[in-house]
């Protein structure tokens, strides 16, 4: 029996290999299974490590690719606009000359564009980004006066001489790198790629014009902002007041509190307040310190109450009320927008032109579209949940016009496709800040409506709207 | 059956009661009925009852009362009464409630600018204050104004490093209702930084060069500079 016994292990134990000998059956298998599968697991690992590894080399080459093209376009779009710099110092032609600053302004935006391609950090380009984008902009700007019959200045040129001077050293650098291989071999690494010597502190001219990118659009002061600097507790007092008037319950300011406020010291010195209700909505407002004008307001939540038609009407006119109470006795509404249970209403402060367009006529209003207020409304209340007069503080004083043409003169220069609704003067921003008086004519082309902007004075084309109307509202492209 | 044909059987079912649960999640996520609960609801019921439609309890759960509610607001709003908010009813009453891919405009959401914008804010401020959201999406557009950064909203928002939204592809989430009208409220003018250009966590910034930039203001946990 025993004999028998040993013959079925010697029989069990024969189909594994010598050294699982003397183990029992199972503890063999697993002996052997366990480091196979392991190996068969490395393998699979090894050849899935493979396949990634293989992907992640074609991503980088398409990355480096891509980096490489920007990096090449980069340094011929600085060679091209260098050019273009060049040939404006040696023309004195207007036709040569607007080619060339249309030129200039064309590479600017095409090097714009290929910087934020190359994965270097806002801080290393930041300062090329500002000359090569205020270039373009001062240029433009240049355009528009050649254009106007304006020959460029003294300094006008010695300001292209130092653009050419700034160029010919950055394409210069661009150059040796790609020349030298430089350039960078992975878009993770961004220290490879071009940096400024000096980051953003790097020196390059400055340049003295008037345009929406010139150091002087960021040093603008608000001309809308004035009186006493008011108290922390007449801020507060005044904050409530103003969302009391919005709400049409002025005696609700006592029973309104002032849960924050911090002053700001941006621009002009302003306070932010966080004020709640008393049906514990809130509201964030800010007031200028120095005056106290309204800068912004915004409630939050909704008042409960059974809905009401609200007509648009309506609520302009309610609007316009609220404006007379901040202190804008005169405005009109232009634009609006729907969305979200509220409709937005931009309305412009208007002003007498001072004089009348001809005898026995009443003086003209003329609206001016720099002191723009938005005034936000609940539909469904129809109460005043927002307002902002950002734009209008920067802007709004007495202004004094000059004489101005008839409407029937400036619209003799009008272009015949365009059917005329309707006029009225309106004073419009230009892109150096300053504004000019203008025939706004209203008229449709192609089932479009169209604002066409005339000097008022000289009775020239000064610019021209398309209106966007659709059930959300009314803009302008 | 033995006890492992069993469990192989339950786990099965289980498997396929998952899947299927997954999927009727997706087929009813673009439409709130009776039965649905959560933030959505929540705003459903706050918007019926403002308007008059509804007199029950804001809580999230889209029962019969809140069913009733929407079927009456159907009717006086001349839309199809089904009790069901789809697209038609959510248009009309002013909300989002798609799960449409990022991407792709949603309710309200017209123009591409303002769909990046508002997923740039959905991905950086969320959980921020309503005001901290709209500051975020006030200094992408502070950024296109200014000559030391790209002049496109999207120039701005995937210049390299910008945004953390952006790297770790929170970006590509779809942007709540809320985020949506941060992102409008800003493009119609308002600016609660007052033209700041850059923003950070204080909490969690790293950055030496941001940390010694002069902060204006501070909303919520984003210090703005």
């Amino acid at each position: 029996m025993e004999d028998e016994n040993n013959n079925k292990k010697t029989k069990r134990n024969s189909h594994f290999p010598g050294m699982f000998r003397g183990f029992a059956a199972p503890v063999t298998l697993a002996l052997f299974a366990v480091p196979m599968v392991l190996l068969a697991g490395l393998i699979a690992m090894g050849f899935w490590a493979a396949d990634r590894h293989r992907e992640a080399e074609e991503l980088r080459a398409v990355n480096e690719n891509v980096c490489r093209e920007a990096y090449t376009e980069l340094a011929g779009s600085v060679r091209e606009l260098n050019a273009e710099l060049s040939k404006l110092v040696l023309s004195e032609a207007p036709s040569t000359l607007a080619l060339s600053l249309d030129g200039v302004w064309r590479e600017s935006g095409a090097i714009t564009a290929l910087l934020g391609r190359i994965p270097s950090a806002h801080a290393e380009n930041a300062a090329l980004n500002r000359l090569i984008v205020q270039t373009g902009d001062y240029c433009r700007s240049l355009s528009s006066s050649v254009l106007g019959g304006k020959p460029l200045t003294e300094n006008d040129r010695k300001q292209i001489l130092s653009l050419v001077d700034a160029s010919e050293k950055i394409c210069t650098e661009l150059e040796n790198r790609l020349a030298g291989g430089n350039i960078p071999l992975t878009a993770l690494d961004a220290e490879r790629f071009y940096a400024e010597p000096a980051g953003e502190n790097a020196e390059y001219p400055k340049l003295d014009y008037n345009g929406p990118y010139s150091d002087s659009a960021e040093n603008r002061q608000a001309l809308g902002v004035s009186g006493d600097e008011l108290s922390e507790d007449e801020v507060k007092t005044k904050a409530k007041e103003l969302v009391a008037l919005a709400l049409g319950d002025e005696g609700a300011a006592e029973q309104i509190t002032a849960q924050s406020l911090a002053r700001v010291e941006a621009g002009y010195p302003r306070y932010d307040l966080a004020l709640v209700l008393p049906d514990g909505r809130t509201a964030d407002i800010a007031l200028a310190a120095q005056g106290g004008q309204l800068v912004y307001f915004r409630l939050y939540g909704a008042r409960e109450t059974a809905p009401a038609e609200q007509d648009l009407g309506t609520l302009k006119t309610k609007g316009l009320e609220f404006l007379r109470a901040l202190g804008y006795e005169h405005a009109e509404p232009t634009y609006h927008s729907t969305y979200d249970g509220s409709v937005v209403v931009s309305c412009c402060c208007t002003q007498g032109l001072g004089h009348a367009l001809a005898d026995g006529e009443e003086e003209p209003s003329v609206i001016m579209m720099n002191d723009a207020v938005r005034l936000r409304f609940d539909t469904a209340t129809g109460d005043i949940i927002g307002a902002d007069a950002s734009k209008c503080l920067m802007n709004h004083t007495e202004r004094s016009f000059a004489d101005v043409t008839a409407a029937e003169q400036a619209q003799a220069n009008l272009s015949p496709y365009l059917s005329v609704s309707s006029s009225r003067l309106a004073l419009i921003p230009m892109d150096d800040f300053s504004e000019k008086l203008c025939w706004e004519f209203r008229g449709s082309f192609m089932e479009n409506e169209y604002l066409v902007y005339m000097d008022a004075t000289t009775g020239e084309e000064v610019r021209i709207v398309r209106i966007i109307s659709d059930e959300n509202g009314t803009s302008e492209a | 059956m033995n006890k492992r044909k069993k469990t192989v059987i339950a786990l099965i079912i289980a498997a396929s009661i998952a899947v299927c649960a997954f999927l009727a999640g997706t087929a009813f996520a673009d439409t709130l009925r009776r039965g649905s609960t959560g933030q959505l609801v929540r705003e459903l019921q706050t918007r019926l009852k403002r308007w008059g439609y509804y007199t029950g309890a804001v809580d999230g759960v889209f029962g019969a009362g809140t069913e009733k509610a929407v079927r009456l607001f159907q009717k006086k709003n001349g839309l199809t009464v089904d009790g069901i908010v789809g697209a038609k009813t959510a248009a009309a009453l002013g909300m989002s409630i798609g799960s449409s891919p990022a991407g792709s405009s949603g309710a309200g959401a017209s123009s591409g600018s303002l769909s990046l914008l508002a997923r740039l804010v959905h991905g950086e401020a969320r959980g921020e204050p309503y005001k901290g959201k709209v500051a975020v999406a006030a200094v992408v557009l502070n950024r296109v104004k200014s000559a030391s950064f790209p002049n496109t909203v999207a120039g701005v928002i995937y210049q390299s490093g910008a945004f953390d939204a952006v790297s770790d592809g929170q970006i590509n989430l779809s942007p709540d209702q809320e985020s949506i009208n941060a992102a409008r409220d800003a493009m119609n003018g308002w600016d609660p930084t007052y033209g700041c250009l850059y923003y950070y966590n204080p909490r969690t910034a790293t950055s030496r060069w941001m940390l010694s930039r002069p902060v204006i203001l501070t909303i919520g946990n984003h210090a703005f500079c």
